[in-house]
Order: structure tokens, then C-alpha cells, then sequence
């Protein structure tokens, strides 16, 4: 009897927890099909809100520029993570320990911090606020990230599968791309994923560090709510949440279980 | 032509040594059966062979190749490890086809070939599927087929059986067996499992430590076990320490017939027992071991005590299935006997036994080379 009366409270205080994390999105998307701009009952259904934000060009600029960034980034990070990972594998301790030491201050420093820091660096440089310095800087706080997750993988792929390629005659190269490459596959694609949200969200790094005159979405945003939000912001985070969900869908379809991409258990 | 050679290689990890310089010679179309436990090097001279490690000293050489500092990919072989290494993002026929596209032949000719091998190892029509759905002993199969379709010069096995289950293993030694005859290919074997080796190798080479105890036929292996190690891997109990007594015909009390063979014995506690043919020299100090299938036990009631028979009292039984294990006290010594389950019938414990031990069931090592393990 005990143990089932602790099952039911285990049960009941997890979907307390699940509807808190879920309170904000849904009520985000409750109030972007509301008709009322400030909130209030009763709801009355409308998609004039999502009218509004089809016009509201500033808004929709800035979500373009998020997404070229993050795309660009995820696109660098990706290529030289992958490469960084699978050098530091075969590297003497004396490189792997200050390279490991820099991955980890960048995930550890407060990110208002690193921008401030960038900021200084790339002014020393010549190149101050602009779109170099944006680029280099997302690059640099998103790449400890998909080294992270494809390390883990890499540190849990048994040796035995390149190895097997090399004794059936395959050379180095053709058994990267043919064994290691496809074996690494999803924490490269769950490396990238988190690439492509850390650069989209990051908002002191865009703050800091975006040329004048080029507002990323959360830049946007911010400036927004300083003069009251509108409910075309709900509108358009309505369908950021919906793509996101879209997106774990696919990847869900496309690998069986997307959870997994995130886990580093041991091949069989 | 593949006879594998191996001179004075050796090999250490951090400082310590794994393999002490050792030479070996696998001749063409025999099959080599390397045994040893845990970190007795049988692997790491396995990898040494097919250029997955690379020795610190020495040369191998496949055939008239000397192929020391050849990658893996340069060296022809065919390489089955312990848990199968299939690659889990392709079919069971592209994993067979790997080497052979490996080696630039096309897709087609390679997945005809890749199938004409599966249909051997006796998985016709499993091309398709991935290696997940097949059970240990399939994925076993697939493995030795992918080794086996390159038409490697050498094929090497690093316990592939281990991860099997007793009736699969059982199986899987047959198909082995067979898969040798029909191809003739010289095999080298790593396995823990000395019932393994004696059954499938032509020879065994018996290391620890890193060193070859003995490399011979497994006859001569189980009859003549160079050292304490051997005999002790071969299931042989150690029975005590004591002092070998050469004895020849004439000091025994005039008694010609032994005269020409004279006959080693040992000398434990005060029991002397005829030890198998021994180079030590009279009054060396040994280790006696004692391999329990070769010692009878006869109850005392049945008939009188033969002359190389010692009386002792039987005190436990055990029963092992077919098998079944006894412990006799003779003096101050137990003697394990080893029976079928159907002889044991008649023996009981705290009964009085007369206790041989077969020629040759006894060993007997220099007291330091005994307790070197």
C-alpha cells in the first residue's frame, strides 16, 4: 500500500512540474489567438494577431537575420567541432588540457561577461560592432557545445569498428567517412541542433556585438518590450515554438528517438 | 603460400611488458589456437599480427611478406573480433560486401559474392536485414563471412566464441572446424577456453605473462605439460611439495625388471608416488600436481590392493552431472579423482579406497617454476 501511495505522489508532483514548465508557452500561445491586446478575458478567438505580424516588418527582419546567423554558425560549428573532437582524441595531453581548460571557460563565464570581453578584443582588432564580430562571437560561445555532446559519443564508440574497416582493407580515409562519420551521425546532428539554438538565443552576444541597425530576434524583442509588448511578439513565438516541435518530429521519424541524440550510451 | 612468421617481437604498454621477444612460426593451412587468461598477451600479439598494434621490437611476416610496418588494410587478412565489430548502420550484405568494395570492386560483383558467402556460413536470403536483428551466433556468421569474403591469406580470430552461449560455442567450434577443412586458410585463434584450443587447434601456443610456456601439439600439451603454469591451466591440482627419489632396478631390492627403465618418484610427507617421466635429478625439491581424470578409486571391500595402488579414505563426493568429483585422503595428502557419474556409484564417503594414479597423471616441477602463474 505504501509503495503505491508513493507512486501516486511521484506521479502527481511530476505533472506539477510539467504544467509549470508548460505554463508559459501555452499561455503564450492562448494570448496569441486572443483578440484582446492586453490580455484580457473573455477569450474571444482571433488570428489578427498573426495579420499584424505578417506586416510588422521590423519583427520579421529580425527573425531572418536570427536565422541566417544561426545557420552560418551551426554550419562552422559543426565542421570544425567534428574536427576538434576527433583531433583531440588522437592529441598529446599537453594540447587536449588547455584546449579542454578554453572549452570549458567559455561555458563556465558569465556569458554577459564574454561579451563585454569580445566586444574589447574585436574593438583592439579593427573590427568593433559588426557582422564579422557577431559571426566569430556566436561561433566561439556555440562550439564548446557540439564538442561536448560529439565527445561523449566518440569516448563511447568501441575502436573495434575502425578497426574491423582496416583489417577488411579500407584506408584511413574511407573508413572515417564510411564507419566513423555515419557511427557519429547523431551527436553530430544533436551537436548542430544545439549550435543552431544557443547562437539564436543568445542575446548578450547579439546585444553587444550586432552592427548598427541590424537587430537579431531577441534584440528585437527586448527593444519592443521596452515600449509594451503587443501580441504579434506571442504570435511569432507561437510559431518558433511550433517549428521547434516540427523539427523534433522529423528528427524523431528520421532516427526513432530524438531523446537519444542527446545520451551517450554504449554501442552494442 | 601463408605461413605466418613471427621473430623476437615484443611489446610493452607504458613500461610494462606485455609480450617478452618471442618468436613463432604458424605454418600454412594449420590452425593456431593462442591460449592464455587475461593479460597474458595472446591479444595484443593477435593485434600485432594484423597491424591493429605495432610490435616495439621484432618482425612478422605473412608468407614471403614482411609486413611489420604494413597498415592492417595493406596486410590481407581477415579479422573476427570477440564482439563481432558488424557495422550497425548497414545491412548484413553490405557488411559483407565492405572489404570487397574496400578493395574497388564493384557493387554488384560485390554483393553477388557478399551473398554466394552468406549462403556458405548458412544465412542465405539474411542480406537485408541489420545486424540488430540477428541473434549472437547469425552475427558470429556474418562476422566470419565478411572475414572470409576477401579471400584473406591469413584469418584471424580473437575469441569469437566467447560471448556465445555453451550450446552455440559447441555449434559454432564445428562450423569452424569445417570452415578450415573447406578452405584450407591458416588460422590463428585467441581464446581463454582450453577445451576450445585442444579441440580446434592443430597447435596451441600457451602463453602468461607475456611468455610462451609451451607450444606443441594438444596431445603432447596434456601429456607432457612443459611446466606447473601448463599443467595447472590444464585443470592438474596441486598436491604438495616434496623431494624427487630417482630409484633404478638395482637398489630395490634386487628386483631386475626395473633395472632397465629405472623410475622417477616424489616424496611428500613421507608418501612416495611414481611420478611421469621427469628430467629432475635425485633429491630436488618439487611441486607435485595431479590431474584428477587420471587417479581410480577402488573400494577396499572389492578386492585386495594391487601393488601401484595406495589405500586411502574417501572424504566427499560431489556430482556434476556425467561427472563426478571425489576427494581421497592418502597420509597427509587429498587426491582429487575425476569419474563418470555411473562409476561413482560404489564409492561413498569415509569409505577405504585404493587410490592410482595413471601414469603420466602426475607431475612433478621444480618448487619455483611450479608457483609461477
Amino acid at each position: 500500500m505504501r509503495r503505491s501511495t508513493s507512486a501516486l505522489v511521484t506521479k502527481v508532483w511530476l505533472y506539477a512540474v510539467l504544467v509549470v514548465f508548460a505554463l508559459p508557452v501555452l499561455s503564450m500561445v492562448v494570448l496569441s489567438l486572443n483578440e484582446s491586446r492586453y490580455g484580457t478575458l473573455p477569450f474571444r478567438f482571433s488570428l489578427h494577431w498573426y495579420q499584424v505580424l505578417r506586416t510588422d516588418t521590423a519583427l520579421l527582419d529580425a527573425l531572418s537575420t536570427s536565422i541566417t546567423l544561426a545557420t552560418e554558425v551551426t554550419i562552422v560549428c559543426v565542421v570544425v567541432g567534428t574536427l576538434l573532437t576527433f583531433g583531440l582524441r588522437k592529441a598529446p595531453i599537453a594540447i587536449t588540457l588547455p584546449v579542454n581548460g578554453l572549452l570549458l571557460a567559455l561555458l563556465s563565464v558569465p556569458l554577459l561577461l564574454l561579451s563585454a570581453g569580445l566586444l574589447s578584443v574585436f574593438d583592439w582588432l579593427g573590427l568593433g560592432q559588426s557582422t564579422t564580430a557577431l559571426l566569430l562571437s556566436s561561433i566561439i560561445t556555440s562550439l564548446p557545445f557540439v564538442v561536448l555532446i560529439e565527445r561523449g559519443r566518440l569516448e563511447n564508440l568501441s575502436p573495434d569498428y575502425a578497426e574491423a574497416a582496416r583489417s577488411l582493407g579500407a584506408g584511413p580515409v574511407r573508413t572515417f567517412l564510411l564507419v566513423t562519420v555515419p557511427l557519429m551521425a547523431p551527436s553530430i546532428i544533436a551537436g548542430g541542433m544545439l549550435a543552431f539554438v544557443i547562437c539564436f538565443n543568445n542575446f548578450a552576444i547579439q546585444l553587444f556585438l550586432a552592427p548598427v541597425g541590424i537587430s537579431t530576434l531577441p534584440v528585437q524583442i527586448y527593444s519592443m518590450v521596452r515600449l509594451g509588448v503587443t501580441p504579434d511578439v506571442n504570435a511569432l513565438g507561437t510559431l518558433v515554438v511550433a517549428g521547434t516541435v516540427l523539427i523534433i518530429v522529423v528528427l524523431n521519424w528520421l532516427t526513432g528517438n530524438a531523446a537519444r541524440l542527446f545520451t551517450t550510451t554504449r554501442e552494442r | 603460400m601463408a605461413t605466418v612468421t613471427i621473430s623476437g617481437v615484443s611489446k610493452s604498454f607504458n613500461g610494462t611488458a606485455a609480450l617478452h621477444p618471442l618468436d613463432l612460426t604458424v605454418e600454412d593451412g594449420s590452425f593456431c589456437c593462442m591460449l592464455g587468461s587475461s593479460g597474458s598477451g595472446k591479444s595484443t600479439l593477435l593485434r600485432i599480427i594484423a597491424g591493429l598494434s605495432d610490435p616495439d621490437t621484432g618482425t612478422v611476416r605473412i608468407g614471403e611478406r614482411d609486413v611489420t610496418r604494413a597498415p592492417s588494410e595493406k596486410r590481407r587478412i581477415g579479422f573476427v573480433f570477440q564482439n563481432y565489430a558488424l557495422f550497425p548502420h548497414l545491412s548484413v550484405g553490405t557488411n559483407v560486401a565492405f572489404g570487397l568494395r574496400a578493395r574497388g570492386i564493384g557493387k554488384k560483383e560485390a554483393h553477388t559474392r557478399a551473398d554466394r558467402m552468406l549462403e556458405l556460413v548458412g544465412l542465405a536470403g539474411f542480406g537485408k536485414r541489420t545486424p540488430k536483428q540477428l541473434s549472437g551466433g547469425q552475427q558470429q556468421r556474418v562476422a566470419l563471412a565478411r572475414a572470409l569474403v576477401t579471400e584473406p591469406d591469413v584469418l584471424l580470430l580473437d575469441e569469437p566464441l566467447s560471448a556465445l552461449d555453451r550450446k552455440i560455442r559447441g555449434e559454432m567450434q564445428a562450423e569452424l572446424k569445417r570452415i578450415h577443412q573447406e578452405t584450407g586458410l591458416t588460422t590463428i585463434m585467441v581464446t581463454h577456453d582450453q577445451e576450445e584450443a585442444m579441440n580446434l587447434g592443430d597447435s596451441v601456443l600457451m602463453l602468461s605473462h607475456g611468455r610462451v610456456q609451451q607450444f606443441d601439439t594438444p596431445e603432447t600439451l596434456y601429456r607432457e605439460p612443459a611446466n606447473g603454469f601448463v599443467a595447472g591451466f590444464l585443470g592438474a591440482v596441486p598436491l604438495g611439495n616434496g623431494i624427487i627419489r630417482k630409484k633404478d632396478g638395482g637398489t630395490d631390492a634386487g628386483r631386475a625388471t626395473d633395472t632397465a627403465t629405472g623410475r622417477t618418484e616424489i616424496e611428500i610427507d613421507g608418501t612416495r608416488l611414481r611420478l611421469a617421466a621427469s628430467t629432475l635429478t635425485d633429491g630436488t625439491p618439487a611441486e607435485a600436481v595431479v590431474m584428477a581424470e587420471r587417479v581410480a578409486l577402488t573400494p577396499a571391500s572389492e578386492r585386495p590392493r594391487n601393488e601401484d595402488e595406495h589405500e586411502g579414505t574417501v572424504t566427499s563426493l560431489d556430482f556434476y552431472g556425467p561427472f563426478a568429483r571425489a576427494e581421497a585422503r592418502l597420509g597427509s595428502l587429498t587426491v582429487p579423482a575425476m569419474m563418470l557419474s555411473q562409476h561413482a556409484h560404489s564409492i561413498e564417503p569415509e569409505q577405504r579406497v585404493w587410490i592410482r594414479i595413471a601414469p603420466g597423471g602426475l607431475h612433478a616441477y621444480a618448487a619455483q617454476e611450479a608457483t609461477r602463474s
